[in-house]
């Protein structure tokens, strides 16, 4: 019993992710969401110990030597490798050096059996052990291994001890990962880290090592390491070999307390853990991110214990894919389809709670009050009280709103949501369809998801009005079933539509008096604009369009040798498929300013920096930022790409031109000299969301630069609202 | 102008064209994009590109120069510089400071402006900076009662 007591265990229980205030973490908090220790600074850029060794038990890792590989970039997740603390450029394009750093760190392969190591540098990774359904004979990890620092995982690392001896299973035997798979990991990594608020495993680099994996019918398909980061805890780490589960408590409760879910209690002036408040944090992460998917029209696709992480976070997201509307899609054969994914994911953590509850001894039974866990209940309980919540965020509201609303107001709620619900579901025909290689169009008989977009700004225009024809025009019904089928189908969105517009007035009354809103007009911007922004489809998503643009850019890439090809599409289709406005308001580091304002949401792209300053009486300006530095009696803009000069005249003379809305309107804002910068402030509104994009050019003619490494990458914000803004200064209050 | 500024301003010309071009190809790829507000900024920075080297050049071909800018002037949206007429002005009734249009009246043959909230929708008048601004961009035309500003962005009370 004392294996998993002692002084200190469940302490310094991990701080939970906060998508709102993520800007006001500190670099320690963020480095430990990743999973590294930064107590303990080993690695090439002294980055920290990969503390999943010692919560998941070195015992259940497989040890392996490593060589080291040539390679190249073929991308970079930049923010993250300075999080981690590689040196990468402001600029964002790597240098020879800084190149060199990453590959040092990352760049390394398990030799094929018979493959001498000679006097190559090697290093000793990690392969981890779990159980659970889906791993084609595997012990676990058959082509993954982590690396001793960064908590940094290589996909297609090679063949690991765990994997199968067996050639006739070549999918799980031949230790690659295809590239394909790199960039889709790379894209829907950003885009779960924000749309989920448990999060998501990201990808720090895909490295070309030149090496394809060639399959028994002589196709060929390029290969890459794919530097994998986060906690990565999965259930499945619990279920190790099954007949080992009773060594399952300790590894439960230290996986729990990384993640933020571990809940204790005191017995005897001691912290222990209180094993069933501890499994009621954990399922309801699940149920909200399984509400997540949903709201977000997002299917995972292979859901697994062994494809999600403890806490939730999503994990493994080669399936994965969003749709235009609300069809029931799946991707796998065996997989349950949009809107019944959550089941799935229900009996993989029934599958794991039963095992961690059977390897409690009696005594540690009652210390840490165990019972037996009746998971169904729960989570089925859990589920739908996230799914309401969260389509009350998708009327608009804020999730603090939503979230006091299904104390005060659960039925108002649950009502509105019941009747989105049905909608979503309206099908022109029964059955399940497959996504992985087509996009379905006509399957969902409305759009319930544009009517949540666009119906705020007719609602608040006439709260009192009769919105039923508007209503039934948003949901622009597609109906293509049978006569007989098509007749019901009209009747029950007719019957629907009717009861739509007093439930979300029902939803919108009740949410007015709530303090998250300083006013009736500052309530109507924000259900607004943050409703027309968060119910966008995100349409550069969809699996059978996005693996098919990555296969085309990759046979580019063979052709051009340039990597610079999928610095483009990945980081513009993640700067595109951001929709959580939370996640925008809380994205990169967030500090105070002299003058008593907050800058937030700073982020440094393609050597601009950007960022969305905001003071307490009620100014708001995006904030855009160049240094300069004298150089040959002109002015050097070293950051941005080719570092070019400019004449005191130009400098003084420069213009930004910018949109928000796509380049159906465009404005101009005049640089500002401060110092070694130059600078432009763009006035906006609290509650304002969008992307920014543009040009500089000199007045004085002669220069012309795009905000972008290539062509537009653009800078996705959110601006906050007095309230919001006052709960990232306690945010940062408490940082200080 | 030697053979070879104009070699070197051929090629500057070229490198402006050739990015207006991937702008373009960009916006193709790009569904949520307005691809003709994008090609008019593409437009606009590659006649403004010419025309430097045009004015630069000298001779005859300061001609085109000239023929641009006046094009320019006439042409200016005020839309596209609510920036620079915001400056200093905050709403008087909500206290904003974010500007959504420009409204004319037109008093004893003189166009009279004021500046629309985009948070609450009223007017107020401009700052000093605003209208230094404004004079700066439209001067002469604001005491042209001919003068139709709508085609230059305005809107216009009557």
């Amino acid at each position: 019993m004392t294996r998993i007591r002692g002084k200190g265990v469940f302490d310094d229980v991990a701080p939970r992710r906060d998508p709102l205030t993520q800007s006001a973490a500190t670099p320690e908090a963020r480095l430990r969401q990743l999973g590294v220790d930064a107590a303990e600074r080993v690695g090439p850029s002294n980055v920290g110990a990969s503390k999943i060794l010692d919560v998941v038990g070195k015992e259940r890792f497989a040890k392996v030597d490593a060589v080291r590989v040539p390679g190249r970039v073929a991308w970079l997740n930049v923010e993250l490798a300075r999080e981690l603390g590689f040196d990468v450029p402001a600029s964002g394009r790597l240098t020879e050096s800084s190149e060199r750093a990453i590959l040092d760190a990352v760049a390394w392969r398990i030799p094929p059996k018979g493959e001498e190591v000679g006097d190559r540098e090697t290093l000793r990774v990690f392969a981890d052990r779990y159980g659970g359904t889906g791993l084609g004979g595997t012990g676990g990890a058959g082509r993954t291994a982590f690396l001793p620092f960064g908590n940094l995982s290589i996909k297609g690392i090679g063949k690991t001890p765990l994997s199968p001896d067996n050639d006739r299973d070549f999918l799980h035997s031949h230790g690659g990962a295809p590239m394909r798979e790199g960039f889709v990991e790379a894209i829907w990594g950003e885009v779960n880290a924000n749309l989920f608020t448990e999060g998501s495993t990201r990808i720090l680099a895909v490295i070309d090592t030149g090496d394809f994996t060639e399959f028994p019918d002589g196709t060929k398909e390029r290969r890459a390491l794919i530097v994998r980061a986060g906690a990565q805890i999965r259930p499945a780490h619990l279920l190790e070999g099954l007949s080992g589960h009773k060594t399952s408590g300790p590894v439960f409760a230290r996986s729990a307390k990384e993640s933020g879910h571990l809940v204790t209690r005191q017995v005897r002036g001691e912290a222990v853990m209180d094993f069933n408040a501890t499994m009621s944090s954990l399922i309801d992460a699940h149920a909200k991110t399984a509400a997540e998917q949903v709201r977000w029209r997002i299917l995972h696709g292979a859901m697994s214990s062994s494809n999600m992480e403890l806490g939730g976070a999503q994990l493994d997201l080669a399936t994965e894919t969003s749709q235009p509307y609300t069809a029931p899609i799946h991707v796998l054969k065996w997989s349950q389809p949009y809107l019944q994914e959550h089941t799935e994911r229900l009996s993989e953590i029934e599958r794991v709670a039963r095992v961690v509850y059977d390897g409690f001894s009696k005594a540690e039974r009652s210390l840490f009050a165990v019972k037996q866990v009746k998971v169904g209940q729960e989570f089925g309980a859990a589920y739908e009280a996230n799914l309401a919540e969260q389509l009350a965020k998708a009327a608009g509201l804020k999730t603090a709103v939503a979230e006091r609303l299904m104390e005060t107001s659960p039925e108002t709620v649950t009502a509105y949501a019941k009747v989105v619900r049905e909608l979503a579901a309206l099908t022109n025909e029964d059955g399940r369809f497959n996504a992985d290689k087509t996009v379905h169009l006509d399957k969902s008989a409305v759009d319930v998801f544009n009517l949540l977009r666009r119906f705020p700004a007719l609602y608040f225009a006439d709260p009192s009005a009769d919105h039923t024809p508007s209503i039934r025009d948003l949901l622009t019904p597609m109906i293509h079933a049978n006569p007989g089928a098509a007749l019901r189908l009209g009747h029950r969105i007719d019957e629907l539509v009717a009861e739509f517009g007093p439930a979300y007035a029902a939803l919108m009354d009740a949410a007015k008096s709530d303090p998250a809103y300083e006013d009736a007009a500052a309530m109507a911007r924000s259900v607004t604009q943050r409703a027309a922004f968060e119910n966008m489809p995100l349409d550069r998503l969809y699996k059978a369009e996005l693996h098919h643009a990555l296969i085309e850019q990759i046979d580019a890439y063979a052709w051009h040798n340039d990597a610079r090809i999928f610095r483009e599409v990945i980081d513009k289709t993640v700067s595109a498929s951001q929709r959580s406005v939370d996640a925008l308001i809380g994205q990169g580091t967030a500090r105070r300013l002299d003058d008593g304002g907050l800058e937030l949401g700073k982020r440094t792209i393609d050597g601009i920096d950007y960022a969305v300053r905001a003071w307490p009486e009620g100014r708001r300006r995006l904030h855009l930022e160049l240094p300069v530095r004298p150089n040959d009696g002109g002015f050097e803009l070293p950051t941005v790409p080719g570092a070019p000069t400019l004449s005191s005249q130009q400098l003084d003379g420069l213009v930004y031109r910018f949109t928000t809305d796509g380049w159906k309107t465009t404005q101009e804002v005049e640089a500002r000299r401060e110092g070694d910068r130059v600078t432009f402030d763009i006035p906006v509104l609290g509650s304002d969301v969008g992307q920014l994009e543009g040009v500089f050019f000199a007045a004085q003619g002669r220069f012309w630069l795009k905000d972008g490494a290539s062509n537009f990458r653009g800078y996705s914000f959110a601006v906050p609202d007095r309230a919001e803004l006052s709960t990232l200064d306690a945010a940062l209050s408490s940082r200080e | 102008m030697t053979e070879g500024s104009n070699g070197d301003a051929l090629a500057r010309i070229v490198a402006t064209a050739s990015t207006q071009l991937d702008l373009l190809a960009d916006a193709r790829r790009r569904p949520e994009i307005d691809r003709a507000g994008l090609a008019q900024t593409a437009l606009d920075l590659l006649l403004e590109s010419i025309a430097r080297e045009a004015a630069a050049a000298g001779g005859e071909l300061v001609g085109f120069a000239e023929r641009f800018e006046a094009d320019k002037a006439r042409g200016l949206d005020v839309r596209r510089h609510l920036i620079a007429l915001g400056a200093d002005w905050s709403c008087r009734h909500c206290k904003n400071d974010v500007v959504r249009a420009v409204i004319l009246t037109l008093a004893d043959d003189v166009w009279k402006p004021q500046l629309v909230c985009r948070a609450c929708g009223r007017t107020s008048p401009l700052a000093p900076r605003g209208i230094a601004a404004l004079k700066k961009r439209f001067g002469a035309r604001l005491e042209d009662p001919a003068w139709d500003p709508t085609e230059n962005g305005f809107e216009v009370s009557s």
